[in-house]
């Protein structure tokens, strides 16, 4: 491109919005080294700063600049460098010194006031959560109870037990739960887990829809060779979502989720 | 309200620029002194939202904070540098509003401090501003839009045309006819 036909675009450039190709072309033509097209982009960038240059408008906030020099902590070196002398330096009249001496003592007092506040704001927390503690232990221990009794009951051995085969996944959004109709009489259901994560896994929980661990079997029973099953009593298993988590330590090896339905 | 007596700020900028460099925080709060007003206008006049300006001035102040290393403190001109930056963040911004993608130019190249050295200082003095404002002021009104469109908005000619509704020749046309305007104006910015 010739000088002339660039002319028309220098100012563009200078403002960053001259469009491919023509931005590349001047680029190369000013790398050839033309004095003419470098003196008139050397205007152009000064009338593109004269545009931003000469609005008029207000001045910036007074706060603002508090806050830009907090970049550097520059404000607060000006304010020690050119501020008014220190409060306990300057003259102050009579009722002046009263009312300090009596906002020193508000102030002293109000420490003790908030220390007492969230203290006993504190205590009440602390009551709340260890009634709330204490609540979860007792029906833990309920659920303990019926289930000891349940296993030590003889019947139990002798009643119809029902079994439900897990399964890795499911449950996951959109996914069906495997179903379990607890059928009437049974005591017990037996969750027969997957094989191989029976002979990784060291603990499994029982979870409720609500994410809480109802139940837990660590270490796990023994199995056969083909399979291991938790017996779980009914009375724990209302009808809801359920998941089995297979634990080894502290890693979560697989999730196997059902669903009791009614029984 | 025009803003500083460009000419004489621009001959002390250097010392400023040398103790920006040694991370003097007395230099920062110098500078902003002078250009915070001039900074803030331009983001004002480009977002139209005083709390986004603020924040737009920060962000200007803090790059300039940042990279004042690799500014030239004898040759460069460091208002234009700053004000290069401000009008780059908050066309950012509003690219950022819109969804409308940057233009082909990279407009950070428009801020790189080596584009600030030997700028002309006569575009920095006070009574050229006031020319200059009086030279857009005659410009017809679409000149005068095409111009503001590209400088505040950001806009290339393409977009330009089509927001105007012209064909893109026309616009070009306007564009270069405004420029060459306003150069004979400014007769005195050319050395």
């Amino acid at each position: 491109m010739t000088c002339e036909e660039l002319r028309s675009d220098y100012l563009l450039y200078a403002m960053g919005t001259m469009g491919e190709p023509e931005s590349s072309e001047l680029r190369a033509h000013l790398d050839r080294g033309c004095a003419a097209c470098t003196e008139g982009l050397r205007q152009a960038h000064a009338l593109a700063y004269s545009m931003g240059a000469v609005l008029d408008g207000p001045e910036a906030p007074s706060a603002l600049r508090g806050r830009v020099l907090a970049i550097s902590g520059a404000d607060e070196r000006r304010t020690r460098a050119l501020g008014p002398l220190p409060f306990w330096a300057r003259p102050v009249a009579r009722w002046q010194g009263w009312a300090l001496a009596a906002a020193a003592i508000v102030l002293a007092l109000i420490p003790g006031f908030l220390w007492r506040r969230e203290l006993s704001e504190s205590r009440g927390r602390q009551a709340a959560t260890a009634a709330l503690l204490a609540q979860e232990q007792r029906s833990a221990a309920s659920l303990r109870e019926t289930e000891a009794r349940l296993h030590a009951d003889a019947s139990i051995g002798a009643a119809p037990i029902f079994a439900l085969e897990l399964e890795r996944g499911g449950g996951g959004a959109g996914e069906p739960f495997k179903q379990l109709t607890i059928p009437r009489g049974v005591n017990a259901v037996v969750l027969a887990l997957p094989s191989d994560l029976a002979r990784q896994a060291s603990a499994a929980e029982l979870r409720n829809a609500s994410g809480r661990t109802i139940w837990t079997a660590s270490p796990l029973p023994a199995g056969g060779a083909d399979s291991t099953g938790l017996t779980v009593a009914v009375q724990l298993l209302t009808p809801g979502r359920y998941v089995v988590v297979m634990l080894a330590g502290d890693r979560t090896l697989a999730r196997l989720p059902f669903e009791v339905t009614s029984r | 309200m025009f803003p500083l007596i460009f000419a004489v700020l621009a001959m002390e900028d250097g010392d400023v620029v040398v103790r920006l460099q040694r991370r003097e925080p007395q230099a920062l709060a110098q500078l902003y002194d002078r250009y915070s007003g001039m900074v803030y206008r331009l983001a004002l006049r480009i977002v139209r939202d005083s709390g986004i300006a603020e924040d737009l001035v920060q962000e200007t102040f803090l790059r300039a904070w940042n990279r004042a290393g690799a500014f030239d403190s004898e040759r460069g001109a460091v208002g234009p540098w700053l004000l290069a930056i401000a009008r780059n963040r908050a066309l950012d911004y509003l690219r950022a509003q819109s969804r409308r993608g940057g233009n082909t130019i990279e407009l950070n190249e428009t801020e790189h401090p080596t584009r600030f050295i030997d700028f002309p200082v006569e575009a920095l003095n006070f009574d050229l501003a006031r020319q200059l404002k009086r030279a857009m002021e005659q410009l017809s009104a679409d000149q005068r839009l095409a111009l503001e469109l590209a400088y505040f908005e950001g806009m290339s000619q393409s977009e330009i045309a089509e927001r105007m509704g012209q064909p893109l020749g026309t616009v070009k046309t306007w564009m270069r006819r405004a420029m060459l305007q306003m150069r004979d104006s400014l007769g005195s910015v050319s050395r």
